[in-house]
């Protein structure tokens, strides 16, 4: 039923902007010059997750269909163009949804997870996952280039 | 109620005796609130995968105690949306404009900031660098201290270094001034004068009382070093007050330059940069637009916030346990430290459940003040119980009586009203079901059930036995065959055993045709009782914000006058109105709901006394938003129906009927 969410973190990015400009061997082009517009980006902000959110959601369903809101928008094989701040919108969207309806609570007691005992024991994660959340879209929603990622 | 000083580990045990099921939280500017309390929604402790144990039970470790719940921040807060509490505090404020208002919910929203309930929505270049690796110092302004910033900073930046200069400390004395000065004139009157006063001293309250104790806590009690700065003697001074040298009369020094405070709170930035080492960083925390601006084109680094806006808060369901920002851990926070906090900013506060009410007053004409209450953290407490000894919700209880007593004001519950409807017959039909079976039936998680649990055994439907059954009761059935029956007469007497539902009914039935109730203070809860008090014909939604009493059932000749009345008022030269119009004209003037309107009409028609025709033309989707509930029978199961009123499907069964014609039977 859980989710091991052991190796997960989510990571903030934006585009690099190196000054003077940077250069990289390249087996295609020989050398490569970054500079702004290369599509490069530099990690600004990390994040782990050290419980599952969604080991709490009581209904089999809902708890696939909000975690692929989060997981499937960001996953890092998707460009960063895609990967915006606003990728988190349906994440919420559907995590309010269920936390409304009462589906959410504390994990079950065979839920995967790792960190510390108390960790393990959070009452309403997904409650606490959203809220961080919200607070990460307040702070980066404006600043241009930055794109979102769970890997 | 006497009152005792209380600290916060021995309030949490207090409280823990109240709290076997959600509280309501409410706030009191007593001066300000003309001794009215403001509805802060709900707050129930969350229990981490075990149900929650009533006090002192033996065999549950203690932090899955009610009282270690509390502490450890196992808690949820499901606030008022913010127009509800806009509402609420024109209302006690005496209608001031919408820009106080506004204020007034921001300064609501940072006590859930200092708390660490929500954090500060920091420049995103600043959260790139935290949580720094190197020491920093960080020196606030006021707005740092009093909008959460400077909390955010000692709670998740154990590298900063803290300094607060002499000058913040003095604009919050500046403030405590203002606020004590007005609090010991006269009390507001109801004049436009009075409703300003009203404001102004609830914001010097929650300003200068706010930071006060923030200010206070750091020093006292958080595990952070704050350091002062140096006074700067006689600049401080033309700070604030007015310099009447006449050969100065040019510079304007007579004017209190609120510039010239942020001018020495920069000065005491660039004093820390220049008494430190070259490399060492020196960020100025502010959220103050302006004078992050001037410390940037003055060199200096700003560590800018902006302030978290009431929208941000109001609305929202919050965790006692929000994760830190960088290490992803959860970082509890006390609900006696959120009480604390709100208790100190409004001067009172407090959390009612149907056990009892536990009020915490950190402000009061007779409550005196030392030092050793703001070194040991002691407010002003009082409980008061229904019954001494509070009994665990579970206890079972005698058939037919409520598990947990009720009071005034009652506990209202929110709840899905066709969950409801689904799980009184389907306790009827099975006597009873234990409560993981009823989470099953309804699909949620055992916490939300928690809700259906007390309305039902509030009113004395089921008894909540040992190992978590909910047994029927006769009263259950009578309910289940009333819903079945689509009787609202009979459904409406057994509702009348839920206390929160009669007090609805109460508030209902005190009501005239057209006058509006207003059920904002149930917060969240306020749909479920307006869906069952609609289904039960006590009243009908007027569009979708005004909903009016519908207690009138009119004979039938009465209401052949009512109901071509109105269609003539409608119709003027027309020949025809739209349904829907005449239906909530017959709820606003006369008090009629539309089931006893469709039912009226189609008895009159039958006899008589009017002729109606309809017309069915194109459905009118626009007030699709204009909605009354409505109870129905499907495959032998009741059912709320939602019916919108101008579709013209509704007063004629299985005949379009978007407009209506209505005319005097012809002699």
């Amino acid at each position: 039923m859980g989710l091991a969410m052991a190796q997960l973190r989510l990571s903030i990015w934006r585009d690099i902007e190196p000054t003077p400009p940077l250069a990289m061997q390249d087996e295609e082009t020989g050398w490569r010059v970054i500079t702004r517009d290369s599509g490069v980006q530099q990690e600004v902000y990390s994040w782990p997750l050290l419980s599952d959110p969604f080991g709490g959601i009581a209904n089999d369903d809902v708890r696939k269909d909000v975690r692929e809101a989060l997981l499937g928008p960001l996953n890092t094989s998707l460009p960063p163009a895609e990967r915006r701040v606003a990728a988190l919108d349906e994440f919420v969207a559907k995590a309010e949804q269920a936390i409304e309806a009462g589906q959410t609570g504390p994990l079950p007691s065979h839920s995967a997870s790792v960190g510390a005992a108390a960790v393990a024991s959070e009452p309403n994660p997904l409650l606490a996952l959203l809220q961080h959340i919200k607070w990460l879209k307040r702070c980066f929603a404006d600043r241009p280039g930055v794109s979102v990622s769970i890997r | 109620m006497k009152a005792s000083l209380t600290s916060r580990q021995d309030a949490e045990l207090k409280i823990a005796s109240l709290m076997t099921e959600p509280c309501r939280l409410a706030v009191m500017e007593e001066r300000a609130f003309g001794n009215e309390w403001l509805p802060l929604g709900e707050v129930s402790l969350r229990p981490a995968g075990v149900p929650l144990a009533p006090p002192k039970l033996e065999n549950v470790d203690e932090a899955h105690q009610p009282a270690g719940l509390a502490r450890n921040g196992s808690f949820e807060w499901s606030l008022p949306s913010i127009s509800a509490v806009g509402e609420a505090l024109k209302a006690l404020l005496r209608q001031p404009d919408e820009g106080v208002v506004r204020r007034v919910l921001g300064l609501m929203a940072a006590i859930g900031v200092r708390t660490g309930l929500v954090h500060p929505i920091f420049d995103p270049a600043a959260i790139e660098a935290m949580p720094f690796r190197r020491p920093v110092t960080v020196v606030s302004d006021t707005s740092g201290l009093l909008q959460g910033g400077l909390d955010f900073v000692v709670r998740h930046l154990p590298k900063a270094r803290v300094k607060v200069p002499a000058i913040v400390q003095m604009e919050i004395r500046n403030s405590s001034h203002r606020f004590f000065k007005i609090r010991r004139d006269a009390p507001a009157d109801n004049t436009k004068r009075g409703a300003r006063r009203a404001a102004t001293q609830l914001m010097e309250h929650l300003k200068s009382q706010g930071a006060e104790r923030a200010l206070l806590r750091l020093e006292l009690h958080d595990d952070v070093e704050i350091e002062r700065t140096y006074l700067l003697g006689d600049p401080l001074r033309s700070a604030f007050a007015p310099d009447r040298d006449e050969s100065l009369r040019d510079l304007q020094l007579s004017v209190a330059l609120d510039a010239y405070v942020d001018r020495l709170i920069l000065e005491a930035a660039r004093h820390h940069q220049a008494q430190s080492e070259p490399d060492h960083l020196v960020l100025l925390l502010t959220s103050d637009q302006g004078l992050a601006r001037m410390a940037l084109a003055e060199g200096a680094r700003p560590l800018y916030f902006r302030a978290v806006g009431g929208e941000e808060v109001l609305g929202q369901r919050l965790t006692g346990r929000p994760l830190d920002p960088f290490t992803g851990e959860p970082r509890p926070v006390s609900l006696a430290s959120l009480l604390w906090e709100l208790a100190t900013a409004f001067g009172k506060a407090r959390l009612c459940s149907a056990i009892g009410t536990f009020t915490i007053s950190a402000l009061g004409e007779d409550l005196p003040w030392s030092p050793f209450h703001s070194m040991d953290d002691l407010l002003w407490c009082a409980i008061e119980t229904r019954e001494p000894s509070a009994k665990p919700a579970h206890t079972p209880k005698k058939a037919g009586k409520p598990a947990v007593e009720p009071s005034d004001p009652p506990s209202y519950q929110r709840m899905n009203v066709n969950h409801l409807l689904t799980l009184i017959c389907a306790l009827d039909d099975t006597h009873e079901l234990k409560g993981t079976g009823v989470a099953e039936l309804l699909n949620l998680s055992a916490y939300s059930t928690s809700h259906y649990r007390r309305f039902l055994a509030l009113a004395g439907y089921v008894e909540v036995e040992d190992g978590d059954v909910w047994a029927a009761t006769d009263r259950l059935r009578g309910v289940s065959i009333a819903a079945r029956n689509r009787d609202p007469q009979a459904l409406l007497a057994g509702l009348r055993h839920s206390p929160s539902f009669r007090a609805i009914a109460r508030r209902v039935e005190g009501l005239g045709n057209g006058e509006a109730l207003h059920l904002a203070d149930l917060g969240q809860s306020a749909r479920t009782y307006l869906v069952l008090a609609e289904i039960a014909l006590l009243c009908a939604s007027v569009g979708r914000d005004a909903v009016y009493p519908t207690l009138n059932r009119p004979g039938p000749a009465i209401f052949a006058k009512l109901a071509l009345a109105r269609f003539r008022e409608l119709a003027g030269d027309e020949t025809i109105v739209s349904t829907g119009l005449w239906l909530e004209q017959l709820i606003l003037r006369d008090g009629i709901h539309p089931e006893v309107a469709r039912r009226s009409l189609e008895q009159v028609s039958e006899a008589g006394l009017l002729r109606r025709s309809t017309e069915g033309s194109t459905t009118q989707t626009r007030y699709d938003d204009h909605v009354v509930h409505v109870l129905r029978v499907e495959g032998g199961r009741p059912m709320v129906k939602a019916i919108r009123l101008y579709r013209g499907d509704y007063l004629i069964p299985g005949k379009a009927s978007v407009s209506l014609r209505l005319e005097e039977p012809t002699p």
